[in-house]
């Protein structure tokens, strides 16, 4: 065998999950960002004259039920759609490694309330409970990133507890005590720093779900609002119209398994690039 | 002229760990299991000078390591640092005692933060306890890099680009830079390869003259200590068993424990090994000691005395302290 | 005493492929291996020591390219197909591995996993299988041996559980044990009794012991011959009595210096500078020469030949009559 074929059965940390994740966000975070620069028509022109028109040169993702064209709204949809990726993830991540961070690290009394807290969290279906508490707090994405926020936090929790237990009995922590650092900074300098890599994976990935949350919610009528563009949304102006336009919910629909998908890919490549289990 | 006090002393430390209790346990209103890592431990080390603590697993030596350093808290006994005692301190007192006394552990790969330069290392316990001004810390931190014969562009570089001795060494730098008039080495030598582990020996022998450092050295490897210690302190389950300068200690050990890891300890003498086992048996359960003198379940020389009551550590014969029937009154 | 090696591994080179780049992990070792023989095959870390014996197991796994022979029986173990080889391991090769704890099952009784040995290597009957694993478990000197059939690997100490392997590894009737460090985790007093053991058993059953250690202490005590790597090659190899005499090669006779038996308290020892090298970081020279008190311009061209010195003896040291006594 040759130096190349050994080489080739190496795993690698610039890995192809990674690549290809990275190039999917990438695309996605163009279209976000200047959707009126790449999208071909005003995703809001109405055209009466080719209303319901099947996917043509003109229109190639064709048009909906006002004649609008579905490739513009579909590429202004990005942009709330990555939005949901960011807002709704990011406060339960915070939250929940945080309250993951102190209860691994103190123990006692508070991490046995947060271990039974996140217990009860989990044994519900996390879409029921959004949803419960979206339909109490009202409709619109807000209200949806307060919900995720109230019980999404626990996922974090429980990884960074874990971690922070595994952190706990290196010698560099017991070092630090040694040395006589007090609990604040051995816990944010030394504990955190080597605590968080799992949690920055686990967040890539939670991303793509919480777009299928929001798309869920927004199909349902409970997450964005009309006027707004957003991929549930376009779906479930389509589902009315399912048999004689099948590209109003087709194209948004494979809008969210690509960024779905770009988010996992992204995330298991980060894993690799950071060496952490899955 | 008087005697100048030792240095630390340690008086009847005892240290237990209860296993946690188990559901039968619970439902029974059983207590959890009481294991005694530590018992009745008494000892003294003068300044400058080497106490080499040897002994197997379930001794009871890094339990001790750590509760000289406060990483457990003793549960009787006193510590008495410079005369004070130690064992008692909470909080901001019990840090500005960590300056004096400090910890070199067995894993260098584990015991340096994997996140942070060597220079950051550094300057986190030059800054957290004010050793030196703001501005002089650059400097001191190449001060300490030399110190260990570790080259300046060290500093910027992590804990995974260095081999195990020299991360062994920033280690020890750690140790030294908030100024310690004592250094508790857990080991140190253990996780090191064999030709590698003469450097660090040489390097603590070295420390020790230059800063008048007292070392108390922790190993499992007789040969090591010996060689590099004043004087050694055996333990076994949980006591020291004998205590006494290392030569003498070596070249006539008074404790039957004492002979058996002397006898095992492998030498660089073809075919030296004898017929007998060294030491037969097991090491005992700390869950379940053996009555009497703990060692007597494998003693070649035990009598019923053994079995009925426990020896104490005392110089018997007008010689350094043992504890065994046998030693003499 | 020429009897023929019952294991004889030649020229063996090792890579591992890696995210980083191909890891040379042995780079041209040869060992013999004959019965009623302990050979000790002693290096530090990168020595390539633990690699070259999983190596002729076929213990590496798919990301290791393996070359060079391991002639077994007559068999090349390195070329032979998997169902060959697992019919080899532990019927003709055995091996035992420093951490008990995670080379034993956790899930099967002790007495279980030898009965799964026997019965994986021919023996059919139940109570036949439970006869041998009771005479095996005496034979390692487990007390009370019925008793202790049905006790789990947890249950043990460290000592026990180590003399537990070396019976599951013997249930097959071996003609080769290999030992990767089988006393390293063990406290010394343990130590000393398992590695009796194994002299005792390589004498009685009339094996071939390969012992891979660290420790120049066990070689001397334990071996009969000695194979002394650095940086994934072969520095020398001799009869323990003669490699103790006089080494022959600057590596072992800089460790033998070093080592910290003897010589006076609170005196430096004799440190080597450096740290040990990998395999393959110098292949055109002697990979100890920057470390090295002997080495003249010679070592730093190009790599020296394993050269025979006699019967079982050779070094591959260019300053190899040059060395003085190490001895203080």
């Amino acid at each position: 065998m040759t130096a190349a074929a050994i080489a080739a059965k190496a795993p690698r940390r610039f890995s192809p999950p990674l690549i290809a994740g990275v190039a999917i966000l990438a695309l996605l975070l163009v279209l976000a960002a200047a959707p009126q620069v790449i999208a071909p028509r005003d995703p809001l022109a109405f055209d009466y004259s080719a209303l319901l028109s099947p996917p043509s040169a003109v229109h190639p993702f064709g048009t909906d039920n006002f004649g609008r064209d579905v490739l513009s709204r579909t590429i202004f949809a990005a942009r709330i759609d990555l939005e949901i990726a960011l807002f709704a993830t990011t406060a339960p991540a915070i939250l929940g490694s945080l309250i993951g961070l102190i209860a691994g690290y103190v123990g006692g009394l508070f991490d046995v309330v947060v271990g039974r807290v996140i217990d009860l969290v989990l044994t519900f279906p996390f879409l029921v409970i959004v949803i419960a508490i979206v339909a109490i707090l009202g409709p619109g994405l807000v209200n949806m990133y307060v919900a995720v926020a109230l019980v999404g936090w626990v996922f974090y929790a429980r990884l960074m507890r874990a971690e922070v237990l595994v952190q706990r009995q290196a010698d560099y922590v017991a070092a630090a005590r040694v040395l006589g650092y007090g609990p604040t900074r051995v816990l944010f300098r030394h504990v955190l720093p080597n605590a968080f890599r799992p949690i920055l994976v686990y967040w890539v990935t939670d991303m793509a779900l919480k777009i299928l949350l929001g798309s869920s919610l927004g199909y349902l009528g409970l997450g964005a609002q009309p006027p707004e563009a957003e991929w549930g949304l376009l779906i479930a102006d389509g589902k009315n119209f399912f048999q004689q336009a099948w590209w109003m919910t087709f194209f948004p629909g494979a809008a969210i398994v690509l960024a779905g998908l770009g988010f996992s890919l992204a995330g298991d490549g980060l894993a690799d690039l950071l060496e952490v289990r899955r | 002229m008087a005697p100048t006090p030792p240095l630390l002393e340690v008086i009847g430390l005892t240290k237990h760990f209860s296993k946690p209790r188990s559901l039968a346990d619970l439902v029974k209103g059983r207590q959890g299991a009481l294991v005694t890592a530590l018992s009745d431990v008494s000892f003294a080390v003068a300044k400058g000078s080497t106490l080499g603590i040897v002994g197997e697993s379930g001794c009871g030596k890094s339990t001790l390591a750590r509760c000289l350093v406060r990483l457990h808290e003793p549960d009787s006994g006193a510590i008495l640092f410079e005369g004070k005692d130690v064992s008692t301190h909470e909080g901001a007192t019990r840090r500005g005692f960590n300056r004096s006394m400090q910890m070199v552990f067995q894993d260098p790969n584990g015991s340096l933060n994997p996140r942070m330069t060597v220079g950051d290392c550094l300057s986190e316990a030059l800054a957290v306890h004010a050793v030196v001004p703001r501005n002089a810390i650059l400097a001191r931190i190449r001060e300490l890099l030399d110190l260990v014969r570790l080259p300046a562009e060290a500093a910027g570089r992590r804990p995974h680009e260095f081999s195990g001795g020299q991360r062994q060494r920033i280690a020890i730098a750690r140790a030294l830079a908030v100024e310690p008039k004592c250094v508790v080495a857990d080991e140190p030598l253990s996780a090191l390869d064999v030709s590698v582990q003469a450097q660090i020996a040489n390097l603590f022998l070295e420390l020790q003259q230059r800063l008048d450092l007292t070392l108390l050295l922790i190993s499992h490897d007789l040969r090591v200590v010996r060689r590099l210690s004043h004087r050694i302190a055996v333990m076994y389950l949980g006591r020291i068993v004998e205590i006494g300068p290392a030569e003498d200690l070596f070249a006539s050990p008074r404790h039957p424990y004492t002979q058996g890891l002397i006898a095992s300890a492998p030498q660089l003498e073809p075919k030296r090994m004898s017929a007998r086992d060294a030491v037969a048996g097991e090491p005992p359960s700390p869950l379940n000691p053996p009555s009497g003198c703990a060692f007597h379940p494998r003693c070649p020389k035990a009598v019923a005395q053994c079995r009925a009551a426990l020896p104490a550590l005392e110089p018997r014969g007008g010689r350094w302290p043992v504890a065994c029937h046998l030693a003499g009154p | 005493m020429s009897a023929e090696p019952v294991l004889a591994v030649r020229d063996l080179h090792v890579t591992f492929a890696t995210a980083r780049g191909p890891v040379m992990a042995v780079d041209g070792a040869s060992l013999d291996v004959r019965p009623g023989e302990i050979v000790g095959l002693v290096g530090e870390s990168g020595s390539g020591k633990s690699v070259t014996l999983r190596a002729v197991l076929g213990l590496l796994g798919a990301s290791a390219h393996v070359t060079g022979e391991a002639m077994f029986r007559g068999v090349d173990l390195l070329k032979i197909g998997e169902r060959e080889r697992v019919k080899a391991r532990g019927s003709g090769v055995g091996m035992i591995f420093q951490e008990p704890m995670t080379a034993l099952n956790p899930v099967l009784s002790i007495g279980g996993q030898i009965e799964e040995t026997l019965a994986a290597h021919g023996q059919r009957e139940k109570r036949a299988r439970r006869k041998r694993a009771i005479e095996l478990l005496r034979l390692v000197g487990i007390p009370a041996p019925e008793a202790r059939l049905g006790a789990y690997p947890h249950e043990f100490s460290g000592g026990m559980r180590q003399r537990a392997m070396i019976a599951i590894a013997l249930a097959a009737g071996p003609e080769v044990l290999l030992a990767d460090e089988p006393t390293t985790a063990l406290d010394v007093t343990i130590q000393d009794q398992i590695l009796r053991l194994i002299k005792r058993l390589t004498g009685e059953l009339g094996m071939a012991t390969v012992l891979v250690t660290h420790d120049l202490g066990v070689v001397a005590e334990t071996c009969d011959r000695v194979t002394v790597m650095y940086a994934g090659r072969v520095a020398e190899t001799a009869p323990v009595g003669a490699l103790f005499a006089k080494p022959r090669h600057a590596y072992t006779h800089a460790l033998l210096r070093s080592a910290p038996h003897g010589g006076r308290p609170l005196t430096p020892l004799n440190s080597i500078r450096g740290q040990p090298s990998s395999a393959g970081e110098a292949p055109d020279a002697c990979a100890f020469a920057p470390r090295c008190d002997f080495a003249e311009a010679a070592c730093r061209r190009a790599r020296p030949k394993l050269s025979a010195l006699g019967e079982d003896q050779a070094s591959a040291c260019l300053a190899q009559d040059r060395l003085p006594a190490w001895r203080a």
